[in-house]
């Protein structure tokens, strides 16, 4: 999983307007590990200064670790402290693997909206 | 493996635990700091609870959880683990060997006296769990809230302590892991561990906790931040849980806490992490790890408790506490760790298998011997100097083999702990066993034919030697008797020495009783060392009321019959109103040993080299039976005399100097034919009457070597001294001391 295998691990961060308002989708590709924690967090940081909501989109996502999973709770704490709405959207079933494995559940039918989530997440729950 | 296998495994373990909950049961009353020792036994019980649940064996569960029940309590300090306690938890582990060999047996269901005992044992184990629930509420110190809520949920607990009644509650482990900074850079992922945990069981429920996870400015996103809480079902032990955790326990939080955990433990838990009570009480009531109520009692209690000082300082003096008390936990987890690494490096072989390997060894000797033999008359150099490197060879082969059936007979030892104990009561004295020299090894085969005589010779000691405590007051003696085994090696033999510090043997009164026995002749002039000797003849015996234990008269010359049989010798030596040593030497091995060969005529003897001191030449003189060695006197035995060899003396004769029991005496031979391995055939019934022979061996050459027997043979010159008693005595004032080794065939 060290090899670098660049077609693999692009990171497509074509940030395309696709709805009406402000909502921005980040597509997340390839592997989500240890090895481009850095550069994952410097993209999210990026993403999450536009304003306007966000999906993260996790279709395309081959291998996540314990470092993704957190960089993903630490984009949802911040868009929290933000008053965002940052949605994790389309996992594949890498990601579902490891949610599973670590309890964490993703509802992505209840928006969470910022009076809901005034409180910090109470289990890391990545809604 | 399959499951019979397996099964095999358990039943050895199940008595190894036993065996280890015995001693730790025996050894607690001397101990002041026994909070381990209770540990060890509560992981005995509980290890074989977990092991017999593994295959069914229902019964072994249902019993063995009332012990883990009460082993609990005596755990947590609410039932004092006192003398009667003792004696019952011994019983318990006696009646759960007995359900072992009743399933080793092939039985189903052990019979009905079996059963009433289990039943009997287990309600007087209930005793101790009902009791403490009233005594714990009745005692003044269960007026603060935190007391009765403790109590409450051990005696709800206690209740579901009964058999057949598991809880569905917390019967899961609960693994709290709180990841160190470095884990990720160390290229370690938390998921792996969480992957392999679930190889070792179920995992219930888990909890991740992103708490630590700072927002993005804040993040290193190559550190870790993450905790895991999770309720983990497994039939694993503890050690084995926190192996998962190796790599990782320097730098990481990790809790385990055990199935069926008291609440205080879960509350402990709670504590010494930085989540904060509210926060991890759900989380564990989530995991199903604690219930609601319980942790609602908890809280409460605590809370009331911590109102009068700063909840902050509380909260961290108890935290400091905490990792005080984790740090002392990993040190020992280490410590069980190291010793599983060493048990994991030895492998258990059926014993049949080894003793089909040394009888290879022996033939492979024997066979070897012959090659050697024939490569000589060829007279090929290239030839000999192959079968000498391989007789080289065959010799480390033979002692590796011979290496691999020796044990340590502390373990032999430990076992009349429980002997002592146990007739101590039954005498109403007060005896301590003393052991030395546990490390001593000596051959499996050896180990288990001792087990008896020596049994014998302990209860002997106890019995006759150690007198009524009035007596041993009266005498200037401590109250407590001690009966001391000792084991050491002494030329190549095995020396054991049961002593006691008793009365000693009355040597008036056994003298009577020999003559009165008809066992001597009256008026015979006896020396002490050869009276005592008669306690080994048969139907002797000078207890004069019969108890439960001896006195029978039909002990000491089992012993000595027993002990003849291993090729071996017992003595004894006795002081009056001091105490009495029995002395049992045995050979190392009962298979191969290195000889010495001599030749008389054209008969091969072989003396066994370990007793062979030096060789001299013979000096000569024909007219009496002893020379003078470095100016001291040497007696000696002529062979060629002693087993009427035909043919006359060779011109030179030489002495094979060889000594036993700290003493010495000669061998005179025709020829000194050399060292070689020796394998001991036993002689046939038909030859057993032949005196100072011991077995015999086959040479390469095809013919038989007899093995001589030197203490019977140092036996018969023990008489010859004392006929010629009227020589001067070298540097020795008074009569050689020989000891009275009674060995005789």
């Amino acid at each position: 999983m060290s090899s670098p295998v660049p077609d693999h691990r692009a990171t497509n961060t074509a940030m395309s307007d696709t709805h009406y308002t402000t909502r921005t989708s980040l597509r997340l590709d390839g592997e989500l590990t240890i090895y481009r924690a850095v550069e994952l967090c410097d993209l999210l940081k990026t993403a999450l200064a536009v304003d306007g909501a966000i999906d993260i989109d996790l279709d395309g996502v081959t291998e996540i670790d314990s470092s993704g999973v957190q960089l993903l709770m630490s984009a949802r704490k911040t868009a929290h402290q933000a008053a965002r709405d940052v949605r994790l959207v389309a996992l594949s079933p890498a990601v579902h693997e490891v949610f599973a494995l670590l309890g964490l559940t993703v509802d992505s039918t209840s928006l969470s909206t910022p009076a809901d989530e005034s409180e910090p997440a109470m289990s890391g729950e990545i809604t | 493996m399959n499951f019979d296998e397996a099964l095999q495994t358990f039943f050895v373990e199940g008595r190894e635990l036993l065996s280890e909950m015995e001693a730790a049961l025996l050894r607690m009353p001397d101990e002041t700091e026994p909070t381990e020792t209770i540990n060890a036994i509560f992981r005995a019980a509980h290890t074989i609870k977990g092991s017999a649940g593994l295959f069914g064996l229902d019964g072994v569960v249902a019993f063995t959880h009332v012990m883990e029940s009460v082993l609990d309590e005596v755990r947590d300090g609410a039932v004092v683990l006192d003398e009667s306690l003792i004696e019952l938890l011994l019983a318990c582990g006696d009646h759960i060997a007995a359900l072992l060999d009743c399933l080793e047996a092939g039985e189903a269901q052990p019979d009905a006296t079996m059963e009433q005992s289990g039943i009997d044992l287990m309600a007087r184990l209930n005793i101790f769990l009902a009791e403490d629930g009233s005594v714990a509420a009745g005692t003044p110190l269960a007026s603060s809230p935190a007391e009765i809520a403790t109590t409450d949920s051990r005696s709800a607990r206690a209740s579901f302590g009964a058999p057949g009644m598991d809880p569905d509650g917390a019967d899961h482990w609960h693994i709290s892991l709180r990841f160190g900074e470095s884990v990720l850079r160390n290229g370690m992922d938390p998921l792996s561990f969480i992957r392999y945990l679930a190889t070792l069981g179920t995992i219930e429920h888990v909890v991740t906790l992103s708490d630590s996870v700072p927002a993005l400015d804040a993040l290193d996103a190559e550190a870790c931040y993450l905790g895991v809480e999770m309720a983990f079902k497994s039939a694993a032990d503890k050690a084995t849980i926190e192996n998962v955790f190796e790599f990782v326990l320097d730098d990481c939080a990790v809790h385990i806490v055990p199935p069926h955990s008291h609440i205080a433990k879960y509350v402990e838990l709670i504590e010494g992490l930085p989540e904060g009570l509210a926060r991890l009480g759900e989380i564990l009531v989530r995991c199903g790890s604690v219930t609601g109520r319980e942790l609602d009692a908890a809280l409460m209690a605590q809370t009331l408790q911590d109102t009068p000082a700063p909840i902050g300082s509380i909260l961290t003096a108890r935290g400091n506490v905490a990792s005080q008390v984790v740090e002392v936990a990993v040190a020992k987890q280490r410590q069980v760790r190291e010793v599983k690494a060493q048990e994991s490096q030895s492998v258990r072989v059926d014993a049949d298998k080894l003793d089909r390997l040394i009888d290879l060894v022996g033939e492979l000797i024997t066979s070897t011997a012959s090659a050697s033999l024939v490569a000589r008359r060829s007279r090929d150099a290239a030839l000999q100097e192959c079968t000498s490197t391989l007789a080289d060879l065959v010799e480390q082969v033979r002692d590796s083999a011979l290496q691999l059936r020796m044990v340590k007979i502390g373990a032999t030892f430990s076992r009349f702990r429980r002997v002592v104990h146990d007739v101590a009561r039954e005498l109403s004295k007060d005896i301590e066993l003393k052991t030395s020299g546990e490390e001593t090894e000596l051959d499996k085969t050896v180990v288990e034919k001792i087990g008896d005589p020596l049994m014998h010779l302990v209860r002997n000691a106890m019995d006759h030697g150690i007198d009524a405590r009035e007596l041993r007051i009266a005498r200037g003696k401590p109250e407590q008797g001690t009966v001391t085994l000792n084991a050491f090696h002494d030329s190549g033999r095995i020396v054991i020495e049961v002593s006691d510090d008793g009365g000693g043997l009355d040597r008036d009164k056994i003298l009577a009783k020999a003559i009165e026995r008809g066992l001597v002749e009256p008026g015979k002039n006896l020396s002490d060392t050869e009276i005592y000797s008669l306690i080994f003849e048969p139907g002797f015996s000078t207890a004069e009321h019969i108890t439960n234990l001896s006195g029978r008269g039909v002990g000491m010359d089992v012993v000595k019959r027993n002990i003849t049989a291993l090729r071996g010798s017992v003595g004894v030596a006795s002081w009056p109103g001091e105490g009495t040593t029995v002395t049992v030497r045995l050979p190392l091995t009962l298979a191969i040993i290195n000889g010495f060969q001599v030749g008389v005529g054209k008969a091969v003897f072989v003396v066994p080299l370990d007793m062979v001191d030096e060789c001299v030449t013979f000096p000569g003189e024909t007219d009496h039976d002893y020379t003078d060695l470095r100016g001291q006197i040497l007696p000696f035995i002529r062979l060629r005399e002693l087993f009427e060899v035909p043919g006359a003396p060779a011109l030179r004769q030489n002495i094979v100097v060889v000594k036993h029991a700290g003493q010495k005496f000669g061998l005179v031979v025709d020829a000194l034919m050399g060292e070689a391995q020796t394998v001991i055939k036993p002689l046939s019934k038909m030859f057993s009457q032949v005196k100072g022979i011991s077995g015999s061996s086959i040479l390469g050459s095809g013919d038989v070597a007899l093995i001589l027997d030197v203490p019977v043979l140092m036996q018969q010159i023990q008489s010859s001294v004392s006929a010629s008693r009227t020589v001067e005595g070298g540097d020795q004032g008074h009569r050689p001391r020989i000891h009275s080794d009674a060995a005789s065939r």
